[in-house]
């Protein structure tokens, strides 16, 4: 059962857990602060699972914010527990303290947050709520932040988030991510890699046609499975310099045109299925150039994180390569956020290219 | 101690030859527009070509390493590996081969899948080192893998075999246009070669002089798999990102400087190649050369490769020689005679396997050397290397001169100077010693570590040297591999020692135990001068 504290006899209930590990050879670590805030929904575990991913990998301080919407009551809870990585032969702790508030006293949560961080290490603030609303809570404790990581699969419209983002970067010089934009590093890395051949990047920048495949199995906690794969072609679109056009689609076929100064290119993003792969992760990608050459990247269905690289000219065939994704792993997009300092000037063309798409929802 | 130049030789390489050591820019001569920083430079398509691929080395090391580099997506897409060796092999043995070893030494768990894919990637050819034709066919198949594969040309050829075969494989190489001339934008061709770059001083240049007849500078990459070690290469970051530290780095501050590269293990079989080697030749020429160049070598103007080396080149160019007269004083050997190892009995060196029974050659080896430059002049450096010692530990200990003993260390004897410690193996990571006050009435100082590890703060997966090393050998980034000065430099301090300890057979009192920290004369160095060596 949680033993709930008063905020101000945080210190001693640290301490006190602290004491049950001396003797033995714990480290207690923090490299940085880690603030959480979630809503108290299907979201919440998973939030939890991204703060024991990033703690297996580097230790901190977890500040988690957890507040309920339905609760009747007003009330700020406070407990102190210790997480480890799961792995027993690591002998690390780090902090963990929970907060969970509902009703008013959610306007106290800056003044707990703030004396609760460690001086002089970075902060960051992964946020479950919608930067679109512009809650006052969250902004305050954003500008605890050394970098916010949102999630834009709590947002309604891919496009409201875009420019919310973009407007946050404009105004206030802040440093800011996506947990959905993260998860998209193991394919961008593979396209760095795949595309560090002139003759395959000509075929690209060649492409009249292009197609790629989402996981369209939605979860409770995950629906918007086509942000990712917008995100991505929007990627490719503003590195080859192409220029926006149009977009059409149905709730979960889109198709956006781009001039290229090779011609139109017409990217298509379409649902497929893919059972062990989480939803909205890309599963294909195809391109068919206007000199009938032909590339696709495609998921290995007996292993995800396999990619089968073929090229086919209408004289050469090569033999297929191969390039492994990382293994997913909960926390390691944040990890990656984490570790990418400043906001990706990659990053910022693609959200004000996605702001001139037509506000008809793309999350919805 | 006087340093006079007693041993200038009269023969080295011209400036022009000097002038071909600073490597060109290479290969890239497209801009990739997926390219972001946070993905590091994308390696371009190649094939890498292992010959000796029959050898140890190959199958703990260097396959685990590229099966490690291809999981975290290191390896560029279209990458293929041919072992090439003399045994008559399929491809399928040689996979299935690789893919045990990969098992046994790769430092994460490969999961069957991931293998499969690997072993996609490997392919095998049967060559006779000294077979004119087959070089021919083997040019063939590699120009059969480009078509099939998309590596477009790009060759890396790593000589994992003796020394005596680099000259005549690279020959070959040459003369069947294996290896091309480096052109802006055509496919490279690179060779690794391991150590020893040459056996002391004259050989090291006349093997320079033969391979720049069919390579140029930049296309050699000397390994020490030293300097792909996390540790060696955070000396640099650690030096020059922490202004902190900077100002303290100087004889000004700095008493004295400890390089340790300790092994317990013997010479694990190899005793033929250990008779015409020595510890000095194996250990303390290249690994510890590099350690030392690293450490005291003043901030370059940028990183490119060329710049790291340059300042590296220069600690090397300023370290003085031993003077003839003073080499018994400052540079012991050693070689170790029955002892214990983790409290098992292990033989002398004499009754290894392969050694002759009256071997005069040294497995421990401690000088005492200068560096004669404004920051370092009159900063004793330790540095010692051995086998059968009684752990496996390397390391650099900076000393700082102690505070003066009049306010806390009345006591002299427990004046405990300050230091830096960096651990490169095992529990690498970095200490720093200093003194504070145990708590109660009376002011008693007592030293205490302040300690970052590696494993603990960024998890146990840190990479293996040999990753980093191919996948920089890949990209062509020449800056963790020593260049041609830094080799001969480091030869010209070693060889009168070598040449010194050659025409003397072992005394008595330079034997030690396996199990100790070399022969108690080593102590002599330190001792002399009023110090220790720093337990490790």
């Amino acid at each position: 059962m949680t033993a709930y504290i008063h905020p101000k006899n945080i210190e001693k209930a640290r301490d006190a857990l602290w004491k049950e590990h001396q003797g033995s050879s714990a480290v207690r670590a923090s490299l940085f602060n880690l603030v959480i805030y979630t809503k108290n929904n299907e979201r919440q575990d998973y939030f939890q699972k991204i703060a024991k991913g990033v703690i297996k990998k580097f230790p901190c301080r977890i500040i988690m914010i957890t507040e309920s919407e339905e609760s009747k009551e007003a009330y700020l809870k406070t407990f102190v527990s210790d997480l480890r990585p799961d792995d027993n032969s690591n002998s690390l702790f780090c902090d963990m303290i929970n907060f969970e508030v509902s009703g008013d006293y959610r306007n106290r949560i800056p003044f707990v947050v703030t004396p609760n961080l460690l001086a002089d290490l970075p902060v960051y603030f992964l946020s479950g709520d919608d930067p679109c609303k512009k809650d006052p809570v969250s902004i305050e404790i954003k500008d605890l932040a050394t970098r916010t990581v949102y999630d834009s699969e709590v947002s309604e419209s891919m496009v409201d988030f875009a420019k919310t983002l973009l407007e946050l970067y404009n105004n206030g010089c802040y440093d800011i991510g996506d947990l959905n934009w993260a998860r998209l590093a193991p394919w961008r890395g593979l396209f760095v890699h795949t595309f560090n051949d002139p003759e395959k990047l000509k075929c690209l920048r060649e492409s009249k046609d292009i197609r790629i495949t989402y996981n369209v199995t939605a979860t409770k906690q995950f629906c918007h499975t086509k942000i990712g794969a917008t995100y991505f072609q929007a990627w490719i679109a503003t590195k080859l310099k192409w220029n926006y056009e149009s977009m059409l689609g149905t709730k979960e076929e889109l198709c956006f045109k781009y001039s290229s100064s090779y011609g139109p290119v017409t990217i298509t993003l379409i649902p497929g299925k893919y059972d062990q792969v989480p939803p909205g992760r890309l599963l294909k990608f195809e391109s068919f150039s206007s000199k009938n050459e032909h590339i696709l990247l495609e998921k290995s269905r007996q292993n995800p994180q396999k990619i089968s690289i073929h090229h086919a000219t209408p004289t050469h065939c090569e033999m297929p390569a191969y390039y492994l994704l990382d293994k997913e792993i909960a926390g390691k997009s944040m990890i990656h956020e984490i570790y990418s300092q400043g906001t990706r000037g990659s990053f910022v063309d693609v959200l004000k290219l996605i702001s001139k798409y037509n506000s008809g929802s793309i999350c919805s | 101690m006087s340093m006079a130049h007693n041993f200038e030789p009269d023969h080295s390489l011209s400036k022009e030859e000097l002038d071909k050591c600073s490597s060109k820019p290479g290969g890239d001569a497209f801009e990739n527009p997926f390219h972001e920083p946070e993905y590091g430079k994308p390696p371009e398509p190649c094939i890498l070509v292992i010959l000796g691929a029959s050898g140890d080395l190959t199958g703990k090391k260097l396959v685990p390493a590229l099966f490690n580099l291809m999981r975290e997506g290191n390896l560029p897409t279209n990458f293929i590996c041919v072992g090439v060796a003399r045994r008559p092999k399929t491809v399928e043995e040689f996979r299935s081969e690789m893919s045990s070893q990969i098992t046994k030494h790769s430092r994460t768990t490969p999961d069957e899948s991931d293998l499969f894919a690997f072993s996609e990637k490997l392919f095998y050819y049967q060559l006779e080192f000294q077979d004119d034709d087959a070089y021919n066919n083997l040019n063939l198949f590699l120009k059969d893998l480009d078509k099939n594969y998309g590596t477009r040309g790009n060759r890396v050829f790593y000589l994992s075999v003796q020394p005596t075969y680099f000259l005549p494989i690279i020959k070959q190489l040459k003369t069947h246009s294996l290896i091309y001339d480096e052109t802006h934008g055509a496919p490279f061709s690179r060779v690794i070669i391991e150590k020893p770059f040459g056996h002391d001083y004259d050989s090291a240049i006349a093997l320079q002089k033969n391979l720049s007849n069919f390579l140029s500078e930049s296309q050699i990459y000397r390994i020490d798999h030293y300097l792909g070690k996390e540790t060696v290469q955070n000396l640099l970051v650690f030096r020059f990102s922490n202004s902190i530290f900077e100002g303290l780095w100087n004889n000004r501050y700095v008493d004295n400087i400890q390089i340790t590269v300790a092994e317990n293990i013997g010479i694990e079989g190899r005793g033929a190649f250990y008779e015409g080697q020595g510890l000095t030749r194996d250990v303390i020429q290249n690994h510890l050369m590099q350690l030392l160049s690293l450490v005291a070598m003043e901030p370059p103007i940028n990183l490119t490769p060329d710049a790291i080396r340059n300042e590296k080149v220069k600690v090397l160019q300023s370290l003085q020689t031993i003077p003839l007269s003073d080499l018994d004083r400052f540079a012991v050997r050693g070689q170790y005679k029955e002892g214990y190892i983790d409290g098992d009995p292990v033989s002398a060196y004499r009754n290894e396997q392969n050694v002759d029974a009256n071997s005069n050659v040294e497995t421990f080896a401690a000088l005492r050397l200068q560096i004669e430059n404004w920051r370092w002049a009159g900063v004793p450096i330790y540095v010692r290397a051995g086998k059968r010692l009684p752990k496996r530990s390397t390391e650099i200990a900076i000393s700082f001169k102690k505070p003066p003993s009049i306010l806390f260390h009345k006591n002299d004897r427990l004046n405990i100077p300050n230091q830096i410690i960096f651990r490169i193996q095992p529990n690498d990571g970095i200490s720093i010693k200093f003194n504070t006050k145990i708590p109660g009435s009376a002011a008693i100082i007592q030293p205490v570590n302040m300690d970052f590890q590696y494993a603990s703060y960024f998890g146990k997966e840190v990479p293996e040297a040999y990753e980093r090393l191919i996948h920089d050998s890949i990209l062509g980034d020449s800056t963790l591999f020593a260049r041609v000065d830094e080799s001969i430099n480091s030869w010209r301090i070693l060889t009168p020692v070598l040449d010194h300890w050659k025409n003397r057979p072992l005394q008595p009192e330079e034997f030690y135990p396996a199990g100790v920290f070399g022969p108690k004369i080593a102590d002599h160095l330190p001792n002399s001068e009023g110090r220790k060596w720093k337990p490790v």
